[in-house]
């Protein structure tokens, strides 16, 4: 068996937190509803948790447990910010009585 | 009464007409439309109130004190208080009394009383009453805070309000095009006179800055520049002004002397004079004869310790005041509007002061402009008696035979051309004789000059006095009679006019008990002059070439205007004349000068300034407003409004960046 499928290193995680990442971007530029945005926004954040818990994990610094604190605080603020967004979207349908991305295109030259 | 005969009192002459400008200026502009101050009366007591109180000042207070001292140890009395401080330098403004400023304070006080007297009977139709009396009261103000000034700096201050007064009221009649010009040229003129003024005492206490602190500790009553600080000082200035230049001493005392050039009138920045004529005559009389015109020779007595110590100033001084005094009678032979001509015989009177100061002349000087004041004053009022009575006409070929109606003016006004003519021991006569006396001792080309102006000046006054007052009526207005307030001054004036010189020029025997010579308390080390009988006063070899030329003078008017009247017109239009007569017109084309330089030079240089900055500062400057608006036009094609986009471009831009960090840092 070949050594990459036997043991699980940091690579891994990392091309793990990289496909995620990349499934995040393409939903946040592809997508035009503005729910779906939001979702793959949260995607792209769990990417770059994944990444700082992979690392302090493997790296042995001396930092302690920094990276899967940080990892809690983006959890938290993520979650905070998912409200705040949501709140957001719904003030916009209301404002616009549209979901559609395009359709907010007000603030231009 | 000890109010105003205590010395210390003196500085409250200048405060009583500051008063009145500031309650007439201030109850006008907010007082009740019936009010007390919308009665002209009222304003005009006010002023002349106000200078009636200087009067009393200064001959209950400061001429008793003055007489009560030896005539060679004047004490002078100094005040100063700090006007504004910054560093080390201080600049005081105070009041000093000593002989000069006692003889400006009753010359001002004296003639403005009667011209203010005049002055209500001659502008009693005149909307502009009041205003008028208010300028009046800022005018004395002005000039007896110059006179009492203790130093440079304080006079330039005051030296700059009488400017503005002059041009308050030479612009008077406002809504005349010419008087409004006239006023502008005025001031313009002197603004370049101040320019060179300001630079001389900068130059004076810059060379002298250090030494200052020092001198004050052992001096305390004196200040900064104090005008009696600078016969100490002088020496040391120069000292460090020739060190750094050989030539900068000289040339800070000219720039000193251009302030007396623009303010009396001296060549080439006398053009305004003639010109501020357009003003109410009393004007003419108080400001641009008697007082503020004289301020120049003032200040030159004043700083004469700065002046005596540099030999080629006192040569210019000397050369200008004589240039001015021969070109000024020379214009004056031509001029057909009576102000017109005792405006040039102002200026060339101011010319024979000034070469006087300029030959070391100091005594005779001051007392030319002392007699000079109440005979030019008169001269002028009787002018304005003159106008007055004709309805407005100033040119004299429309006048003749004036003396049977006004007969105390043509007295007044035969008095005061004797006493400018220098004839029958007028007061002119002394004064006149005196700088003659010390310029054909010290300088015989300046004697030569002046001693034929004087022959000049006999001419052109007995011309004006045949042409108004004797011979035919020739104009058509009907001609009023005097009014009373215009009569008094005239009469009162006459007195010193005729008889000041015999009694204070101390040339002569005749002393009368308690009445000093001029010389004895104003003088500047100079030696006595000798004392003459009124007949050797006459038949000295000075006296005797003043009066042939004199009158030759009155004998070529009188065969001129009285008895062939067609010998002027045939001169006048010979071929060899016609051209000098022309040039004299033209009044030897100085303003066409300066208006030749105005269009040719200045003019040129100015468009070209402004096509340079239109073209190039402005091109600059608009050039960067639209490079921004080009770059903004470009780049507002980016706010498309699509967020997808935003978020691309931001995408890419950070993945380029790390790499470029990434490549960098390997």
């Amino acid at each position: 068996m070949p050594d990459f499928i036997t043991h699980i290193g940091l690579v891994h995680y990392i091309v793990l937190a990289t496909v995620l990442f990349s499934i995040g971007l393409v939903g946040v530029l592809t997508n035009r509803n503005v729910v779906r945005v939001l979702m793959a926004v949260e995607l792209m954040l769990s990417a770059v948790n994944i990444n700082l818990v992979a690392f302090n994990n493997y790296l042995h610094t001396n930092l302690g447990l920094m990276g899967q604190a940080f990892a809690i605080f983006i959890l938290t603020v993520s979650a905070a910010e998912a409200t705040v967004g949501l709140a957001l979207v719904i003030a916009l349908y209301r404002a616009r009585a549209t979901a559609d991305m395009e359709d907010y295109n007000l603030l231009k030259w | 009464m000890d109010w105003f005969s205590n010395i210390n009192h003196i500085w409250v002459v200048a405060l009583y007409p500051l008063a009145a400008f500031f309650i007439i200026v201030l109850g006008r502009a907010f007082g009740r439309e019936k009010g007390i101050f919308a009665k002209k009366e009222i304003c005009s007591a006010l002023t002349i109130g106000a200078t009636f109180l200087g009067l009393l000042h200064t001959l209950l207070g400061a001429l008793p004190w003055l007489l009560h001292q030896p005539g060679d140890a004047i004490k002078a009395i100094e005040q100063n208080y700090t006007f504004l401080q910054t560093g080390t330098f201080r600049l005081s403004v105070g009041y000093l009394v000593d002989s000069m400023s006692v003889m400006m304070l009753f010359v001002v006080t004296f003639i403005s009383l009667l011209i203010q007297i005049y002055t209500h009977g001659y502008m009693n139709h005149d909307k502009g009453y009041a205003k008028f009396f208010a300028y009046l009261a800022l005018f004395n103000f002005s000039m007896l805070g110059l006179v009492l000034s203790t130093n440079l700096f304080q006079i330039y201050i005051f030296w700059e309000l009488v400017g503005v007064s002059s041009y308050l009221l030479i612009g008077f009649w406002f809504t005349r095009p010419s008087a409004a010009a006239a006023a502008v040229k005025a001031f313009l003129m002197n603004r370049v006179g101040d320019f060179g003024f300001l630079f001389g005492i900068l130059g004076l206490l810059y060379f002298s800055f250090p030494l200052w602190n020092a001198y004050l500790v052992s001096h305390p009553d004196m200040a900064f520049l104090s005008f009696r600080a600078l016969p100490d000082m002088v020496a040391p200035i120069a000292a460090a002004a020739t060190h750094v230049n050989p030539a900068m001493f000289t040339i800070i005392c000219i720039l000193l002397f251009m302030g007396p050039m623009a303010k009396s009138a001296q060549l080439p920045l006398h053009t305004w004079l003639p010109d501020a004529m357009e003003g109410p005559t009393p004007i003419s009389a108080l400001i641009h004869a008697a007082t503020m015109v004289a301020a120049g020779v003032y200040l030159i007595g004043r700083a004469y310790p700065v002046f005596t110590h540099s030999h080629e100033a006192m040569t210019f001084i000397a050369v200008i005041g004589t240039l001015t005094a021969v070109v000024a009678a020379t214009i004056a032979l031509v001029q057909y509007d009576i102000k017109k001509a005792l405006a040039y015989s102002t200026m060339s009177q101011l010319g024979f002061m000034v070469a006087a100061m300029g030959i070391g002349a100091f005594t005779a000087g001051l007392f030319h402009l002392f007699t000079h004041a109440f005979f030019k004053a008169m001269l002028f009022l009787c002018s304005g008696s003159v106008i007055h009575a004709c309805e407005d006409e100033q040119d004299m070929r429309k006048m003749g035979g004036l003396a049977g109606k006004l007969p105390i003016t043509h007295f007044a006004y035969l008095v005061g051309t004797l006493a400018i003519s220098g004839l029958l021991w007028t007061s002119g006569f002394w004064s006149k004789d005196m700088i003659l006396l010390h310029a054909k001792e010290h300088a015989p080309m300046i004697s030569l000059a002046l001693s034929i102006t004087a022959g000049m000046t006999s001419f052109y006054m007995f011309r004006t006095y045949f042409l108004t007052f004797l011979g035919k009526y020739r104009g058509k207005a009907h001609v009023h009679h005097e009014d009373t307030a215009m009569k008094i001054p005239l009469a009162i004036l006459a007195i010193p006019s005729a008889f000041i010189g015999i009694v204070m020029a101390g040339l002569t025997n005749v002393h009368i008990p308690g009445i000093p010579a001029f010389g004895e308390y104003i003088n500047f080390g100079g030696a006595e002059l000798e004392h003459l009988s009124l007949v050797q006063a006459i038949t000295s070899p000075v006296g005797m070439t003043s009066l042939i030329f004199g009158l030759s003078g009155l004998a070529l008017a009188a065969l001129f205007y009285l008895m062939a009247p067609s010998i002027p017109d045939a001169i006048k239009n010979s071929p060899v004349v016609r051209p000098v007569f022309h040039f004299l017109t033209k009044k030897w084309y100085f303003d066409d000068l300066y208006q030749g330089f105005v269009d040719r030079v200045y003019l040129v240089f100015a468009r070209g300034s402004a096509t340079f900055d239109k073209s190039a500062i402005d091109g600059v400057v608009n050039g960067t407003g639209h490079t921004v608006m080009g770059t903004g036009y470009a780049l507002r094609e980016m706010q498309s409004g699509k967020v997808q986009a935003y978020i691309a471009i931001m995408f890419f831009s950070v993945v380029t960046l790390a790499l470029l960090l990434f490549y960098w840092l390997m």
